[in-house]
């Protein structure tokens, strides 16, 4: 690589740059589906765009396929200016949420149609669907219908009509949201290796935060038409930039309070009663932030356990799930905040009402600045 | 077993008013034109009730070989008539097709209205909409006004009692025919296959041939055939808008039942013109199935 680039030339592949889109409501009302978004996205990487409905990840995806216009910004691919290519020029396809295969063509007219309109020759053509069918788990099957197929093999059917034309971004537009549980968690280990296998970029569109975990080497969570975080699952998960993404991803307990005190190893912060200490070393005294803390962070204390070098927090067990391999505990602290707590183990000997020690580490505890 | 009966009989009454309708006012009648067809035209109309084979001899050009000669005028106005049926549906497709792509991409509400709008004329009756049609048309006529108005004729054009009018007048009563189908095929057509196809990489054109003409197909072929029969048999806007220039099919069948008073003649023209339907129909039935099994 040139040493003229200072930044990294491979997570340069995809950029978008102030893309603002707007909507008009028929109420007269904007709807800002696109506020300012930024991105570099790498050349192979799996990137998920996450986040509520209404939040712009599906417009976003619309615009970089070319179905939808941008207000203002622009979008490069590998250096090309993507905005002024109309939908079927660019070097990008698309996995719709429906599908949309052409129900009057055979599986095989279906993967060669893109092959078909740019002028490959039939023998290459038959070859390349064999391989693409063969892909995604369906090799010979070129000859049936759409319709005789069942959701989960047409799912697989739309990602191999697409993965044939080697496109330079391949668009997921929500394609497991129609499957069942059990297949949707099957097919995300196989989307995972098919991208590892291609080395293409895979843009991802989901508003399911586990999916987006368990597939993306990173994540990009919208809200509003606004970029909140973008990072990998693990920055996501532990180090939520903002109070939406801690709530958004997985569960959290938030504290809202005051940093009282600060040193060269953390910060006190006070929230209502509870003091909680932090190993965070960016705060300063008098700063309001919010605290928080993964229900898996906490350790139940009884009689025979210390808790030596950790923090405590009492509360009253209110109610108590078993989860599977863990129990989900509901508490109330003396506040009158609602907590969770992930624990393993035998809890068959607590009692609803019951005082209960819940312990945590100082390094766990994030810190989000609170924004008022 | 015994509710499969009981639907059964339900069945039969629901659907035996409308056999019965359908027995007594339409086969019974085609029955007896297919007789009549065959039967000696009487004197002062009526038949005479013996085998006669001359009223599809003189169809085909053969005369009854005592006063006419060798003569194809009834198998020329039955070509000249498909032509014009033809024109009428091709002309109607041309018209309907675009602009119910047009108004399938409107909001609900303009939708409706442009629906409304369509079937509008459906509300009056079809003779007095005729005659509106001749008050434009004649020399003095709305339309030859305006074109001198506007400088681009000097004498007024000869449209009235042309084929030309003809057309225009059966275009003008066909058009909701063929709008209605394809508007409801276009409706259901699946917006993401289209940008489906885009996505792959296929032009506008190419869209349009491999993904939405398959798509709208039945809706245009549904169309073309409700345009094209009642066309081909149809009088009123001959009469009106051709006068005695320009006569079709469906002229000559009332010609002879009610001016000419020979019911057999009429009848044999009127198998003819279903014989053709018919034919059509089967061809394209025959097709459909045909893809079918194909597939």
């Amino acid at each position: 690589m040139s040493i003229a680039f200072s930044h990294n030339p491979a997570s340069d592949y995809l950029r978008v740059r102030n893309a603002v889109r707007h909507f008009n409501t028929p109420e007269g009302g904007v709807v800002k589906a696109l506020d300012g978004i930024n991105l570099n996205i790498g050349q192979s990487e799996f990137i998920t765009l996450l986040g509520p409905s209404g939040c712009g990840k599906t417009t976003l995806l619309k615009i970089i396929a070319g179905f939808e216009r941008l207000d203002s910004g622009k979008i490069t691919l590998d250096s090309q200016t993507l905005l002024e290519l109309s939908a079927h020029r660019r070097p990008v396809n698309t996995v719709f949420q429906s599908y949309a295969l052409f129900p009057h063509m055979s599986v095989g007219d279906n993967v060669g149609y893109g092959l078909e309109v740019a002028g490959v020759k039939k023998p290459e053509r038959v070859q390349r669907i064999g391989e693409a069918l063969e892909m995604v788990g369906l090799a010979g099957i070129e000859k049936r219908l759409p319709s005789q197929l069942s959701g989960g093999q047409q799912q697989r059917v739309a990602l191999a009509r697409a993965i044939v034309n080697r496109p330079k971004v391949l668009l997921l537009d929500e394609p497991l949201s129609a499957l069942d549980r059990h297949l949707r968690m099957k097919m995300q280990i196989e989307l995972k290796n098919l991208q590892t296998e291609l080395g293409i970029c895979f843009l991802f569109v989901t508003h399911d935060q586990e999916e987006a975990l368990t597939m993306s080497d990173r994540i990009v969570v919208l809200n509003g038409g606004k970029v909140e975080q973008l990072g990998t699952p693990t920055e996501i998960y532990h180090r939520p930039a903002s109070r939406f993404v801690a709530d958004f991803i997985g569960e959290s307990n938030v504290f809202e309070g005051k940093v009282v005190r600060f040193d060269d190893f953390g910060a006190d912060v006070q929230c209502g009663e509870l003091l909680i200490r932090t190993e965070d070393r960016n705060l300063i005294t008098g700063s309001a932030v919010e605290v928080m803390l993964r229900p898996e962070q906490f350790t139940l204390l009884d009689s025979s356990t210390s808790a030596a070098g950790q923090q405590v927090l009492t509360a009253t067990l209110e109610q108590a799930v078993f989860v599977g391999s863990d129990h989900q505990l509901v508490c109330r602290l003396a506040s009158g905040q609602q907590i969770s707590a992930l624990v393993r183990g035998h809890c068959h000997h607590l009692q609803v009402g019951q005082p209960l020690q819940l312990a945590y580490s100082s390094a766990d505890v994030h810190t989000i600045p609170a924004v008022f | 077993m015994r509710a499969l009966s009981r639907e059964t009989t339900a069945l039969t009454l629901l659907l035996a008013p409308v056999t019965l309708f359908l027995a007594i006012f339409f086969l019974i009648p085609l029955g007896i034109m297919a007789v009549y067809s065959l039967l000696e035209p009487g004197l002062y109309g009526g038949v005479e009730w013996s085998f006669y084979h001359w009223n599809y001899g003189r169809i085909l050009g053969w005369a009854d070989g005592f006063i006419e000669e060798f003569d194809i005028v009834y198998l020329q106005v039955l070509g000249r008539s498909m032509g014009l049926a033809a024109l009428t549906v091709i002309s109607t497709l041309l018209i309907c097709f675009p602009v119910a792509f047009w108004i399938s991409r409107l909001p609900a509400k303009q939708k409706n209205f442009f629906i409304f709008l369509i079937t509008l004329p459906f509300f009056t009756s079809m003779i007095v909409r005729l005659y509106a049609w001749v008050l434009i048309l004649r020399d003095s006529g709305f339309a030859n006004q305006l074109l001198e108005w506007l400088g681009l004729i000097s004498e007024p054009l000869d449209l009235m009692f042309t084929g030309t009018a003809v057309i225009i007048g059966m275009v003008y009563i066909f058009i909701p025919f063929m709008f209605l189908p394809i508007y409801s095929s276009i409706e259901k057509l699946d917006m993401s296959l289209v940008q489906a196809s885009q996505d792959l990489g296929a032009s506008p054109f190419t869209t349009f041939r491999r993904i939405v003409l398959p798509s709208v197909m039945p809706g245009v072929i549904a169309g073309c055939i409700l345009v094209f029969i009642p066309s081909l048999g149809n009088f009123v806007v001959p009469d009106l808008l051709g006068g005695a220039r320009v006569v079709m099919i469906g002229n000559l069948v009332e010609q002879q039942f009610l001016y000419a008073r020979n019911w057999p003649f009429g009848a044999a023209l009127s198998m003819v013109i279903i014989a053709v339907m018919m034919l059509l129909m089967a061809v394209y039935l025959f097709r459909v199935v045909k893809a079918d099994s194909n597939r």
